[in-house]
């Protein structure tokens, strides 16, 4: 790590419509550095990074790259720059071979055709010094996810990049993948290059990163090397006592089981989830993205099919019955991405309230405009909806009233059981709390409610009981009375397996030497 | 700004453009027969377009027409075009003509099954996209070449001509004085109509159309719901057919092809949408109604029948481009 | 032995089991299907169709879908044929003439095509109705300049370009050899240069398997996307041409319905809908799957009514196979 500064960012400050995503943050990247961004989900780190990179313009504050003012924000001056951006959905094309792709639109030509022969050759230098053993003549719909990584490496590589940002580089490949990334990692710093790296995970601080940058909230929290702080010491600084209004909550005696889920595994994502819900309870599911909390909403709501392994809804087994089934026997779920997979934006509130209750409202057939608009606007009432009538089409809410239609229909099916994935994601603070008290009321009445979330302290304020997820397993449980931000986020970044390993590196050196 | 401009954007939730969208179809109907009415008048025999005989003759001639844009419409709105609506036609109105006329079988017998088989053919459409996941323009694309291979199988290139009395009825009877086709046409627009927005089961075709994965997640059985769609697009095809070749007594392999882009362009211009989950049988039927118009006082002033396919094909792009440059300013 | 099985299976394109099973089930009915003879006659006529097909492809790999290919294929034909013989009225030289209506033709179809290109990249519209409402005005066009007759040309220049070498000239082994193959084959190497060899051919690759991606390494799809209908209307003028000149006429009725063949030929040769997977290679194995139904029907004895229906059905038949085929493999990927 030299002196001569690659990225000098100061006061950066970034808003989005009800949100600031970043807050008079500075960050500084030396050349031949890897310098880690961390923090928990929300903390500004995406922002920052897009910033970075050219994809979004600062509201205020400046950049520098390698001594050069950064005058216009666009990814194609931010590359001109030296700046190259991997994101975790590579940018490549996958029915063309690798050396096409890291070549893509600088092809180089020969007598006005390409020069197959000159690009496969650069191609294969550039694997080369990345110790990457694999055909230049590989489809990228061939290669392993750590493969293509390398493949949008070299690509950065190829246009002279100084400075690579890493977008959660390790969150799918395998730990030998990991390893030769890292050996990668140290090979373009002692190139020069600077590396912006984005992760969760506190043991890859084991052995990548010169300098670490916490952020927390969208603000600067604080810059440390590497060497100097410990766990516990980031875990706090990521940790914050934030000023929530928190809903607060009745909580009730535990009810009858209504849902147990034993040893659930997909093959993908869920790794053997076992956990149980009852009726009265709000349950939180926290854990890292990545960790399978969706993965394990959808297996349970019928969505997504899983391998092995079981769900008991009210006594019964269920054995991968498909969601209209499940739907029918009173389980609901709100998913993590509203629009998409929540709501149906082209078509009016009402519509989209009783849609999951058309055969119960209207069980001849016969659909009254009437009676469905009165029904949508007794929900309406209910979850104070701001809309000026029933039929205005979904897509011209808010995000709070769209995710209280999201909540409307379930309500509206009578269901028993809510898995909310991300409730309050992107909703400004008097919807939020609405939704709260929604919840609240909903167990009062009987229901039971799982709710995955990554603002800890509403997990901590709205949950009967705790489990934290990681990589496709659940690793805690946590009871209302005993959970901190600390221990949630110890559990779901994995810091008492680092604990763990550097005890048991201890105990081994100490016998060692004794 | 242009005026233009001005009043679309003023007017841009979609709900009140569509509002703007139909007012002015309607508005463009009125004019076309305006249009029509002027040209047409002619001193030696007064108002030509004008007249109850001639304007019953246009709906009767459009009947054809919106019987199958019912049916386009729906699987618009459940999910995507219907591309073998011409062959359906074909095949079924092959079939049934046989039937009567070769084989003397009774006409409830004959028009049972052309329903059924457009049903059915319909099915098979409707699997080839849920189950195989084949693209629908593809599926039903390939569905209307091998019908149209059936069609022409059966009939070789023969023409058959002359149908019994009782099943003519729906062909050329009257009721009340209106001609059947448009009887048939009302009855199937008014079951159409109430289907797709006083039913469950319409609803779900809006939910499906306008979002698969959150109907799907909302508890629709989107791919039943899909391959319904489909199989009422070939029982209307095949209606359709049926009142065609009564009333025109005669049936022949390719009766159904000259359908097909007439039937895109009025569900397009009618406002359906092609990306699903905005189905507009009123606009359908607007717009059908201002084709028939269009196609009769071509007629009436002889404009050669190959200008008015050119016509047609034009009509779709300014339609879809209009409706993209709305969107666009919404 | 069973895995081995299986992976040859799968490693070898459908459409090569698909041709293969056919021949061997048409030379068992009738043994006089395998004859030399009999497969030049294949050949010659899907040559035409080769022609076609090779645009359908290239805008299938951009993720698109070109309708008015048959469209453009015939009024091509009619144009050029129009101008021919109207420069041969007045008094120009056959070849001059043929050169004039080859022209004329090809211009016919970069005009289409650009109409085309502009509405799906600038307007924005799906390809689908942009392709299907150029269909349409395609179509009319043709009927409009040919009448509804057919247009008879007697330019024993240009017939040239459309019969088997032995016709004319004299020698061994040419009764074998067809300009229409030669042409295809030409325009075949072309176009595999274009694509696999020119950064134009792997900008359509890249919009078709990720658009935005593309854009983001500094290509400029918009004008790509243009070209792409340019290209395969142009190359659906050639195949009008050729077949007018095969036909020794041209009329509005020849062509409809070929966009239907082009398009399952590029599906047939493994180009799917996503992604921007397949290539013209497979194409030609498309083309041949729906030449060798076509003729092995007729020389069987299919009654001629027969044909379109069992040609449709069994191309459906293939193209599904070949939807399972993929897919089986994408599996074991």
């Amino acid at each position: 790590m030299d002196d001569r500064i690659l990225i000098d960012a100061r006061g950066i400050t970034k808003t989005f419509p009800g949100v600031r995503a970043l807050d008079n943050v500075d960050f500084e990247l030396r050349a031949g550095e890897t310098h880690i961004l961390l923090g928990e989900n929300g903390a500004g780190k995406s922002t920052l990074m897009k910033v970075l990179s050219g994809a979004y313009a600062p509201d205020e504050g400046d950049v520098r790259i390698d001594g050069q003012p950064v005058e216009t924000f666009d990814p194609r001056v931010a590359q001109r720059m030296g700046v190259s951006i991997i994101y975790q959905e590579f940018n490549l094309i996958p029915y063309m071979d690798v050396a096409q792709n890291i070549f893509l639109g600088r092809f180089p030509k020969k007598y006005g055709l390409i020069d197959h022969k000159k690009m496969h050759a650069d191609a294969a230098a550039l694997l080369h010094n990345l110790n990457m053993h694999v055909d230049t003549h590989t489809l990228i719909a061939d290669l392993s996810t750590a493969q293509q990584q390398m493949v949008e490496v070299a690509k950065a590589l190829s246009i002279k990049s100084k400075i690579l940002i890493m977008d959660e580089p390790t969150s799918s490949l395998s730990e030998r993948e990991t390893e030769q990334l890292f050996a990668t990692i140290h090979q373009l710093n002692a190139q020069g290059i600077g590396i912006v790296y984005i992760s969760h995970r506190l043991q890859e601080l084991q052995e990548v990163g010169h300098r670490v940058t916490v952020l927390r909230d969208g603000q600067f929290i604080g810059r440390k090397a590497n060497r100097e702080v410990t766990v516990d010491e980031l875990v706090g600084m990521m940790v914050g006592h934030s000023v929530h209004d928190m809903f607060e909550r009745d909580f009730q005696p535990q009810g009858a089981e209504c849902l147990r889920v034993e040893n659930l595994s997909n093959g993908k994502r869920l790794r053997g989830v076992s956990m149980c819900l009852h009726r009265g309870e709000i349950v939180g599911l926290a854990g890292l993205v990545g960790s399978g909390r969706t993965d394990l909403a959808r297996a349970i709501f019928g969505v997504d099919a899983y391998d092995s392994g079981q769900v008991v809804l009210f006594g019964e087994a269920v054995r991968n019955l498909d969601a209209s089934d499940m739907v029918a026997r009173g389980i609901s779920l709100l998913p993590e991405d509203r629009k998409n997979h929540g709501l149906a934006m082209i078509l009016p509130v009402a519509e989209n309230i009783v849609v999951s209750s058309l055969d119960r409202l209207f069980p001849r057939g016969y659909v009254s405009r009437d009676r469905e608009s009165a029904v949508a606007l007794q929900y309406v009432e209910q979850l104070r909806i701001a809309t000026p009538s029933t039929s205005r089409l979904a897509q011209y809410l808010s995000g709070g009233n769209q995710q209280k239609v999201v909540l409307a229909k379930w309500l509206c099916t009578k269901a028993k059981i809510f898995i909310f994935d991300e409730p309050t994601r992107g909703i400004d603070v008097g919807a939020k709390a609405e939704i709260h008290a929604f919840m609240n009321q909903l167990v009062k009445e009987g229901a039971a409610v799982l709710m995955i979330s990554s603002e800890l302290p509403e997990v901590i304020g709205m949950s009967d009981r705790i489990y934290v997820m990681r990589e496709g397993r659940i690793v805690a449980e946590i009871p209302h009375a005993e959970a901190t931000q600390e221990r949630i986020i110890e559990y779901a970044m994995g810091a008492d397996e680092v604990r763990q390993n550097r005890i048991q590196a201890e105990t081994t050196r100490g016998k060692g030497e004794s | 700004m242009s005026l233009a401009h001005v009043t679309a954007k003023r007017l841009a939730p979609a709900l009140e453009r569509q509002w703007l969208l139909g007012a002015a179809r309607f508005i463009v109907l009125i004019c076309v027969c305006v249009v029509m009415t002027v040209l047409t008048r002619s001193d030696e025999y007064g108002l030509v377009f004008l007249n109850l005989n001639n304007l019953l003759n246009i709906v009767r001639n459009a009947s054809i027409l919106i019987i199958i844009g019912v049916g386009q419409t729906i699987t618009l709105t459940a999910k995507d075009v219907d591309l073998s609506v011409g062959s359906v036609l074909s095949l079924t109105s092959v079939v049934a003509a046989i039937m009567l006329n070769r084989y003397g079988i009774p006409f409830p017998v004959a028009i049972f099954t052309a329903l059924l088989i457009g049903a059915l053919l319909g099915l098979i459409n409707g699997l080839l996209i849920t189950q195989v996941g084949l693209p629908p323009f593809i599926a039903t694309y390939g569905t209307l070449w091998v019908l149209f291979g059936f069609a022409y199988l059966i009939l070789q290139g023969a023409v058959i001509y002359g149908f019994p009395a009782g099943f003519r009825v729906i062909g050329n009877g009257t009721l009340l004085g209106i001609p059947m086709p448009i009887i048939v046409m009302a009855a199937v627009f008014g079951l159409g109509y109430f289907l797709l927005y006083h039913t469950t089961l319409g609803r779900r075709f809006f939910a499906t159309g306008a979002n698969i994965e959150t109907a799907r997640m909302s508890g629709i059985k989107v791919e039943r719901v899909i391959v319904l769609a489909y199989v009422i697009s070939g029982f209307l095809s095949a209606l359709a057919g049926l009142v065609l070749i009564a009333f025109t007594n005669g049936a022949e392999a390719r009766i159904g092809d000259r359908y097909l882009l007439p039937v895109m362009a009025i569900v397009v211009m009618g406002g359906t949408s092609l990306a699903g989950g905005q189905g507009n049988l009123l606009g359908t039927l607007v717009a059908a109604l201002i084709m028939a118009v269009i196609h009769n006082g071509m007629n009436i002033l002889a404009v050669p029948a190959i200008w008015q396919s050119l016509v047609v094909g034009l009509l779709i792009i300014a339609s879809v481009l209009a409706d993209q440059w709305l969107r666009r300013r919404a | 032995m069973r895995t081995n099985g299986a992976a040859l299976l799968l490693r070898v394109p459908s459409a090569a089991w698909v041709i293969l099973l056919m021949m061997t089930v048409f030379t068992a009915i009738n043994s006089r299907y395998l004859t030399l003879d009999n497969l030049v006659n294949i050949v010659l006529q899907n040559a035409v169709l080769l022609i076609l097909s090779l645009g359908a492809t290239l805008v299938i790999l951009s993720e698109g879908i070109d309708l008015s290919l048959g469209s453009v294929l015939t009024l091509s034909g009619v144009t050029c044929v129009l101008a021919m013989k109207s420069l041969m009225a007045s008094g120009a030289s056959n070849g001059l003439a043929m050169a004039a209506g080859v022209l004329v033709g090809l211009l016919t179809g970069t005009l289409m095509g650009l109409v085309t290109g502009a509405l799906v990249s600038l307007g924005n519209m799906p390809s689908f109705i942009a392709s299907l409402g150029m269909m349409g005005v395609g179509g009319a066009l043709a009927l409009v300049l040919a009448d509804s007759t057919a247009i008879y040309i007697d330019n024993p220049v240009f017939s040239f370009i459309g019969e088997r070498l032995d016709k004319s000239i004299d020698g061994p082994l040419l009764q074998y050899l067809s300009m229409p193959a030669f042409i295809a084959a030409a325009v075949f190497g072309v176009v595999w240069v274009i694509l696999y060899h020119t950064p134009f051919g792997r900008y359509i690759i890249a919009i078709g398997g990720n658009e935005s991606g593309a854009r983001l390494s500094g290509i400029n799809t918009v004008s790509a996307k243009w070209m792409i209908y340019v290209a395969a209307a142009v190359l659906a003028s050639i195949s009008g041409i050729t077949l007018a000149a095969r036909l020794e006429a041209a009329d509005s009725i020849v062509g409809v319905g070929w966009e239907f063949d082009a398009i399952a030929a590029s599906i047939l040769g493994g180009t799917s809908f996503a992604k921007g997977k397949g290539g013209i290679g497979g194409t030609v194995l498309g083309v041949l799957v729906i030449g060798v139904t076509r003729n092995g029907l007729n020389v069987i004895g299919v009654p001629s009514l027969w044909q379109p229906a069992l040609t449709g059905t069994i191309i459906i038949l293939a193209i599904v196979f070949e939807i399972i085929h993929s897919r089986w493999k994408e599996g074991r990927r």
